[in-house]
């Protein structure tokens, strides 16, 4: 099968997932007590007419079937509607959370790769010494540690008492050094719990890797053990990686609302708890699709990666 | 020294010279001859700049510096002249108001009789509309500086509620102005950006009204007052701690021990506006039983609540007027009601409840909820309540906990007085008695109209509150409300749990002068009140 020929059968496959996904994020909202139009008066008493047209307007007078098709026609075209709680535009909300979300994915998962492979391929070159056995700790410890207690922790040490770094996010464009030096404290807390998880793939991906026969081969041809490992074991090794760091961004997008409001950081997670307390449907339905369209569009990019990297998975599917 | 640089020098260590540049740049654009900066904490987003549509105690509390009403309330709840110099009774109804000359709001328009009048007028339809058409029924303007009010009835607030009518520029009125993207006032300072979910700023009004007399310099010493929202309470007092805001408002009660150790920072607490409450629903049995009510309200452990819930911080409630109105509730008035009717007492509690289940067709244990928010100092003082109901073989209680929306949903529905719930409540008033006693116990104020959630009707109670509220002299309020009081807390349509108290924690080099409003929503406007002869300064930090 030829990468095209698997690349679209791949994308023709996500098509009902995505129709799942939204079917499950609009019924899952409508499963919530209330409805928008409670929330928009706010309990008060109104006329009857205010009522019908507030139910006119969020289609609360159709069948349930008729609502799902006219909101995803909606969402099709990036309408997203408004929110429960002001006039303001749900698309306009969510665009302005996301790059916040998105610098702090990246950056958390940028500190999980440069933290978590070279420690896995040094755990793997030294299987059995005492760096593996710290590598091994230090992992475990990782997976384990809530991101709530890690990061209040961290921002007690290097904030508080070291005085290094400042608690909340500097009054700046997202870009601009200050917030850029900021991310590093959340990013490092996000990023710990993946750092882990790469080190411990790395290193029993380059592990077995080692062992087989065309390392022996080029090893016995005279190649410097460096160029074996950069150049044959660690490409090799990472295409697992890249699948799970793919599949990671589902792990960032969740850890995120717990580490926003931890650090006081304006992205999408906070939009979403606090979507969430004031029931603003729409911006409930808009985040958490969008979290589930990025996820399974991760999964997507994984596969197609891998099927690129190693061309035997698109043959054997 | 303004937080802002010193931050930005601990962000020089960690970044190094790559952040440099910005750092100069920065310094530069928060310069000036006095361009100090305050930086305080708000829990919650600011949700609505207008004051006639903000019902959240943050927005008010955001903004409370932008707007100045006619008359401001001061520390022990007296009315000091702010945009009117003057409030005179002319008779039974009409109040001849007189207005400052060379006011000027923050858009440049003068302040005048017609702002006032379109001010009161805009309120009709809006959320906020009992604020003044409790009492608001006709306006004459005299001239630019003068106007009669005409009241419905005799209203004996009526000057007290002006300090809670900030007036907007007549513009807004009609339509002109939107406040709910530019809040525009007459107050010490001008609204300068919100950046949502991240910080509000407030910038010095460049020609405010005061011109300095007395102790209050004729401008406000702090340039800048910044507002970062932090949700998180830990986070809140590891930013006060690392220096990054210098005054945290109302800080989580688990962390003031380790505060009130810290050199750097002052604590301060206040008397609040407010009290806690468990409310009966009274058409439903066995609460409908006014010995089982009493029964519960005595086994309230309400030393134990404050001393474990709140740690040490607040005051045991016996009767609903807050001891911050020392007018009307007196120590030995509460002292009074807890030995008669409300203290903690259990083997009294014990009599009351086997008497009273003895005359109903209810079986003990009678199972039961207490329905609460998720307001964590709320949620374990319902736990106690229900632990020392659960300690008798009369009740079986469990916790319903609801998001806040379903909460006030479900206490203030038309039908509650009817539900088999307790409600455990809290209520905020101000400087007038009236605010403690009308919405919750008066027969016209029943859910869904108020939030009068047992439905608590007594012909006597209502007249005396009627009485009272047009009644100006103070001996003959106090002795009306005394019996209201007394009848309220005899009859039991809720047991009191305790009187509030608030903290705030500033850094002590940082702030100087900072002084509490004690009234919840108001907590900031005393960084420049020259009506209080307030205001706040930074120091050396």
């Amino acid at each position: 099968m030829s990468l095209r020929r698997y690349v679209l059968r791949r994308v023709l496959l996500t098509v009902p997932i995505l129709i799942g996904v939204s079917v499950l994020t609009f019924g899952l909202v409508k499963l919530l007590p209330g409805t928008p139009v409670d929330y928009v008066l706010q309990f008060q008493e109104s006329t009857p007419d205010l009522r019908a047209s507030l139910r006119a307007q969020y289609h609360l007078d159709e069948p349930l079937p008729t609502q799902y098709a006219l909101w995803l026609w909606d969402v099709l075209h990036l309408d997203f509607g408004e929110r429960v709680v002001s006039d303001r535009s749900v698309r306009a909300a969510v665009a302005a959370r996301l790059p916040a979300t998105l610098a702090l994915g990246t950056a958390a998962l940028v500190v999980a790769l440069l933290v978590g492979v070279p420690a896995g391929v040094l755990a793997a070159v030294n299987r059995g010494g005492p760096a593996d056995e710290i590598s091994r700790v230090v992992a475990l410890a990782g997976i384990a540690t809530p991101n709530f207690w890690l990061g209040l922790l961290l921002i007690l040490v290097f904030g508080v008492h070291l005085n290094l770094v400042p608690v909340i996010p500097p009054v700046a464009p997202l870009l601009a050094p200050e917030s850029l030096a900021f991310l590093a404290l959340p990013a490092l807390t996000l990023g710990t719990a993946s750092a882990a998880l790469f080190t411990r793939l790395t290193r029993s991906a380059v592990g077995e890797e080692l062992r087989r026969d065309y390392v022996r081969t080029a090893r016995a041809k005279g190649l410097p053990e460096r160029t074996v490992l950069v150049k044959h074991v660690l490409r090799n090794s990472l295409i697992s990686v890249v699948t799970v760091a793919a599949l990671q961004v589902a792990v960032l997008l969740d850890g995120a609302v717990v580490i926003e409001r931890v650090f006081s950081w304006p992205g999408l997670g906070r939009l979403l708890v606090r979507a969430i307390l004031q029931r603003d449907f729409p911006v409930v339905q808009a985040v958490v699709l969008l979290v589930a369209v990025a996820v399974v569009v991760a999964n997507l990019l994984a596969d197609v990666l891998y099927a690129y990297l190693d061309p035997r998975i698109r043959y054997r599917s | 020294m303004p937080p802002a640089t010193t931050s930005r020098r601990r962000l020089l260590r960690w970044v190094g010279a790559t952040a440099a540049a910005g750092v100069a740049g920065c310094t530069g654009d928060s310069g000036g001859s006095n361009g100090a900066e305050l930086v305080a904490t708000l829990a919650a987003d600011v949700k609505n700049y207008d004051p006639a549509r903000a019902n959240d105690t943050t927005s008010r509390k955001a903004f409370g510096l932008v707007y100045e009403p006619l008359l401001a309330i001061d520390f022990e709840g007296q009315a000091r002249p702010a945009l009117a110099t003057a409030v005179e009774r002319q008779d039974e109804l009409t109040w001849r108001l007189s207005l400052r000359e060379g006011v000027t709001f923050h858009d440049g328009s003068e302040f005048s009789a017609s702002d006032v009048v379109a001010t009161f007028e805009r309120y009709e339809g809006t959320p906020r509309e009992s604020d003044v058409y409790l009492w608001y029924d006709d306006a004459t303007i005299v001239d630019d500086h003068t106007l009669d009010v005409t009241l419905t009835d005799r209203y004996a607030p009526f000057r007290v509620s002006l300090g809670g009518v900030p007036i907007v520029p007549e513009a807004a009125a009609a339509g002109d102005l939107d406040l709910s993207t530019t809040p525009v006032g007459t107050g010490p300072y001008a609204f300068d950006t919100h950046e949502p979910d991240q910080l509000f700023r407030l910038t010095r009004a460049d020609d405010h009204w005061y011109d300095g007399a007395g102790e209050v310099p004729d401008e406000p010493p702090i340039e800048t007052l910044t507002f970062r929202i932090i949700v998180e309470g830990p986070s809140q007092v590891a930013a006060l701690r690392a220096g990054d805001v210098d005054l945290a408002n109302n800080p989580p009660a688990d962390a003031i021990a380790d505060l009130r150790d810290d050199d750097a920072i002052t604590v301060t607490d206040r008397l609040a506006g407010g009290f806690e409450m468990v409310v009966f629903p009274l058409a439903s049995a066995p609460f409908s039983n006014r010995e089982v009510r009493k029964g519960i309200a005595r086994l309230i452990p309400r030393e134990e609540i404050i001393s474990s819930v709140y740690g040490g911080i607040g005051r045991p409630a016996y009767a609903p007027i807050s001891p911050l109105l020392d007018d009307y509730s007196s120590e030995s008035f509460q002292a009074e009601m807890r030995d008669e009717h409300q203290g903690y007492d259990p083997e009294r509690a014990r009599e009351l409840l086997a008497s009273g289940f003895e005359t109903l067709d209810v079986s003990p244990p009678y199972e039961t909820t207490i329905v609460t928010n998720e307001t964590p100092e709320r949620v374990r003082w319902a736990q106690l309540v229900r632990d020392e109901l659960d300690r008798t073989d009369f009740f079986d209680v469990s916790l319903d906990q609801f998001e806040w929306n379903t909460y006030v949903s479900r206490v203030l529905a038309g039908d509650s007085n009817q539900s088999d719930s307790m409600m455990a409540l809290g209520w905020t008033g101000g400087w007038d008695p009236d605010t403690y006693l009308r919405n919750l116990f008066h027969g016209d104020q029943a859910t869904p109209s108020c939030c009068n959630a047992a439905h608590y009707a007594n012909d006597e109670v209502d007249r005396l509150l009627d009485e009272a509220l047009a009644t100006y002299d103070t001996a003959e309020r106090r002795a009306l409300y005394e019996d209201a009081q007394r009848r309220i807390v005899a009859d039991v349509p809720a047991a009191f749990i305790r009187f509030n108290r608030r903290l705030e924690a500033v850094r002590s080099a940082a702030v100087e002068g900072f002084r509490t409003y004690p009234i919840d929503a108001g907590e900031f406007t005393a960084i420049y009140a020259p009506w209080a002869d307030t205001y706040t300064a930074t120091g050396g930090g």
